[in-house]
């Protein structure tokens, strides 16, 4: 078996995760959490992201109207949390419709190219 | 003394728009507090928030990430066109603005490297000029998000060559173009260069007599011109455009030589200056080369259209 070289691989596997984030991230925020909270959830489940990549997205997410976001003054640091909003709700079910018809279909696939 | 996180966020926020510009700014203050805390007491602030901050990066990058503006002049989408037209107009406007320029100073009587520096400066500008509007409307284009409809409307499926059939190299029709069209005006503009004989007197070169006949070839350099312009729109060649262009080379040709030969095309001074300098019968043997040149090269002309037609109307498909 060939070895693949690393910065290729490096660029696939990214290529296969990235879409991935967004699925989890509204996942995840059906209870609310902010930015770091989110960062270190993501991790333990599974899921590896850069602060400087999902701090952005979530902004983003939030402009889509897929988040709603409020600062939370309790602690001695004010944090900004977010939470999926119902048409991020929405859409969570339909990625993970799709996500479900994807696995079949990768599975599929594998089955039929197994030696 | 503002700390690095202090002159991170304002590096990161700089460039923001106003109203997401505080908000932004204090998500990430907390989230660098946040990563320090997470990197544990063992090592002191300073270590923690420099290795927090380089953890996140460059500032510029942050920033494009939160403005979501593309980084970038020209998007994928408007590429293709943009390199078609860029292509198109670099091919077409500096020859003819070197042609220009060439028949300007020529006309004003320029030493001849002054005409070859103004001709080459004039292309310069040219190629300076269109790279930079070109470029600046399709960058514009792209922020305004001329993006999918523009692109949609560009491709028609009927419009492509087809490569069993030969082409006329688009280059080559416009050079054709740009030389007719100088040779055109040069003979419009009753381009009569004066010369310098030995004995010091100023004579011109061609004959005033045939001044009349310029019109003719201005007229027959004008049909070429158009004969061009045909095979450009064609794309290949035709019997119909070798029949053609068979007439115009002997419309040419026919009344140049005839001209030289009968000794009506260069002026008696000139005739007479030429014959001091050199042996008289070197001269009649001169026109009758150059005339036999004129004329061996348009049958090849006529030849070489008739092949080419042959080629292009035999071709399967």
């Amino acid at each position: 078996m060939c070895i693949v070289p690393e910065d290729l691989l490096a660029q696939h596997v990214q290529e296969l995760r990235r879409g991935t984030i967004v699925l989890a991230a509204l996942g995840i925020l059906v209870t609310p959490l902010y930015g770091y909270a989110l960062l270190e959830s993501l991790s333990r489940a599974g899921f590896f992201v850069d602060g400087n990549t999902l701090y952005p997205l979530l902004r983003r997410l939030e402009k889509q109207g897929l988040l709603t976001s409020e600062w939370n003054t309790d602690e001695s640091r004010p944090r900004k949390f977010y939470a999926t909003s119902p048409a991020g709700r929405a859409l969570l079910d339909q990625l993970l419709a799709e996500w479900r018809a994807l696995d079949t279909a990768v599975s599929a696939l594998d089955q039929g190219s197994a030696p | 003394m503002s700390t690095l996180t202090d002159r991170y966020v304002h590096a990161v926020t700089r460039t923001l728009p106003d109203d997401t510009r505080a908000d932004v700014g204090r998500e990430l203050r907390a989230s660098i507090e946040d990563m320090i805390d997470a990197r544990g007491d063992g090592s002191p602030r300073e270590a923690a928030e420099r290795s927090a901050i380089v953890e996140l990066g460059d500032p510029e990058r942050l920033a494009a990430q939160y403005r979501g503006r593309p980084a970038y002049l020209i998007g994928p989408a408007l590429y293709p066109a943009y390199l078609r037209l860029l292509r198109l107009l670099l091919a077409v406007v500096p020859p003819i603005a070197a042609a220009g320029a060439l028949l300007g100073s020529i006309l004003d009587g320029d030493s001849a490297a002054a005409v070859v520096g103004t001709s080459l400066y004039a292309a310069y500008l040219a190629v300076v000029m269109v790279g930079f509007w070109t470029t600046l409307a399709f960058a514009v284009a792209e922020r305004l998000g001329a993006t999918s409809d523009f692109t949609q409307q560009e491709w028609d499926p009927d419009s492509m060559e087809d490569p069993a059939v030969p082409q006329i190299g688009r280059g080559d029709s416009i050079a054709g173009i740009i030389a007719l069209s100088v040779a055109a005006a040069l003979l419009a503009f009753a381009f009569n260069p004066a010369i310098t004989v030995p004995s010091g007197e100023q004579v011109l070169l061609f004959a005033p007599d045939v001044w009349g006949w310029r019109w003719y070839f201005v007229g027959v350099l004008a049909v070429m011109v158009i004969l061009e312009l045909v095979k450009l729109a064609r794309g290949h060649w035709t019997w119909g455009l070798a029949w053609v262009n068979a007439v115009l080379e002997v419309a040419f040709a026919a009344p140049a030589a005839w001209l030289l030969l009968s000794d009506r095309l260069i002026s008696e001074q000139t005739m007479a200056a030429l014959g001091t300098l050199f042996e008289t019968e070197w001269i009649p043997t001169t026109m009758r080369v150059v005339a036999a040149v004129i004329i061996l090269m348009s049958f090849w002309d006529v030849v070489d259209g008739f092949r080419k037609a042959r080629a292009a109307e035999s071709s399967p498909g």
